[in-house]
């Protein structure tokens, strides 16, 4: 199986991410990385695996990426990661991310249910408005679920919203030949 | 993936052929189309009402008449084309997903939906 990455980046965890990806996303070597096999997250810049990736960026410091973190916060961040970010701030990296290895190591695998968000905006204009609208709501919880490390509450976000999509499709097939009647 | 392979293949058949339907078929102003269940019972115009009229109008290259018809669908295909062709296909773009899946982002979405659905049973 290919490696598998999760960084540290704007107030969430994100991952899992393949080197290429992780390529394309200008790290920094103050980044904090975690990949299976490590008890606690490390910098970008003692992985050895991902030095190559850190020769094209060297003046991003540590102020730059705290900066951003701040900023990242406000918008979509929920209080959990919220206090862990803002604990972040005032600490050196390797302090602040420690508290999230437990996090870590129980990190869901696999990847992301479904969030069937596209089909939640083709039902809401096309089939049924309300239940539309409800399956919005839910498929864009599956995400930041899934960021923080709940798999079973993104699982079942999921579901949830796959549930209300088929139920908008099934009612408006079912209202088709009222449609020819009245 | 197999599973999301056939998926996919067959939301393509289904796009084409409502396409060829609604390219082929007479006008939906005067043909017997598929109505619109809330509007139906509650007599108010959904967010996507007009939308049959205005595809048929946009496929006959008339896009004033689809804009009278439904403007917000050439708000709402667009972004549900940028959710839905990433998803489609496998392809994951980790910057791009932290913008669409975004709360921000949804709340903005959901909020136009509604204030369109409002907007247009005010006139």
């Amino acid at each position: 199986m290919r490696m598998k990455y999760w960084i540290y980046r704007d107030g969430l965890q994100r991952g899992p991410f393949t080197i290429e990806e992780l390529a394309d996303m200008n790290l920094t070597p103050d980044t904090p990385v975690w990949y299976e096999g490590l008890d606690n997250w490390i910098t970008a810049a003692e992985s050895p695996g991902l030095a190559p990736l850190l020769g094209t960026r060297q003046n991003g410091g540590p102020a730059d990426g705290r900066a951003c973190d701040v900023e990242y916060t406000e918008v979509d961040c929920e209080t959990a990661v919220d206090t862990s970010s803002a604990a972040a701030s005032d600490t050196t990296a390797s302090q602040a991310y420690a508290p999230q290895s437990a996090a870590a190591s129980s990190m869901p695998q696999g990847e992301c249910p479904s969030t069937y968000l596209a089909w939640s905006i083709i039902c809401t204009i096309c089939c049924c408005m309300p239940l539309g609208i409800a399956a919005i709501i839910y498929s864009g919880k599956v995400k930041p679920r899934w960021q923080r490390g709940d798999a079973r509450g993104a699982a079942k976000a999921s579901e949830t919203a796959q549930i209300l999509i088929i139920l908008a499709i099934t009612l408006s097939v079912f209202s088709l030949p009222f449609s020819f009647l009245l | 993936m197999i599973h999301r392979r056939r998926i996919t293949a067959l939301l393509v058949c289904v796009a084409v052929a409502a396409v060829v339907l609604f390219y082929g078929f007479n006008d939906p102003a005067t043909a017997r189309v598929p109505r619109c269940l809330v509007k139906q019972i509650t007599g108010f115009d959904c967010p996507g009402c007009g939308a049959q009229r205005a595809i048929h109008a946009m496929l006959h290259g008339d896009f004033a008449a689809a804009w009278r018809f439904n403007p917000a669908l050439f708000f709402l295909v667009p972004v549900a084309a940028v959710y839905a062709v990433p998803e489609l296909l496998g392809i994951r773009i980790p910057r791009l997903d932290s913008i669409l899946y975004n709360r921000a982002t949804l709340y903005i979405i959901v909020a136009a939906i509604l204030l369109w659905w409002i907007c247009r049973n005010i006139n």
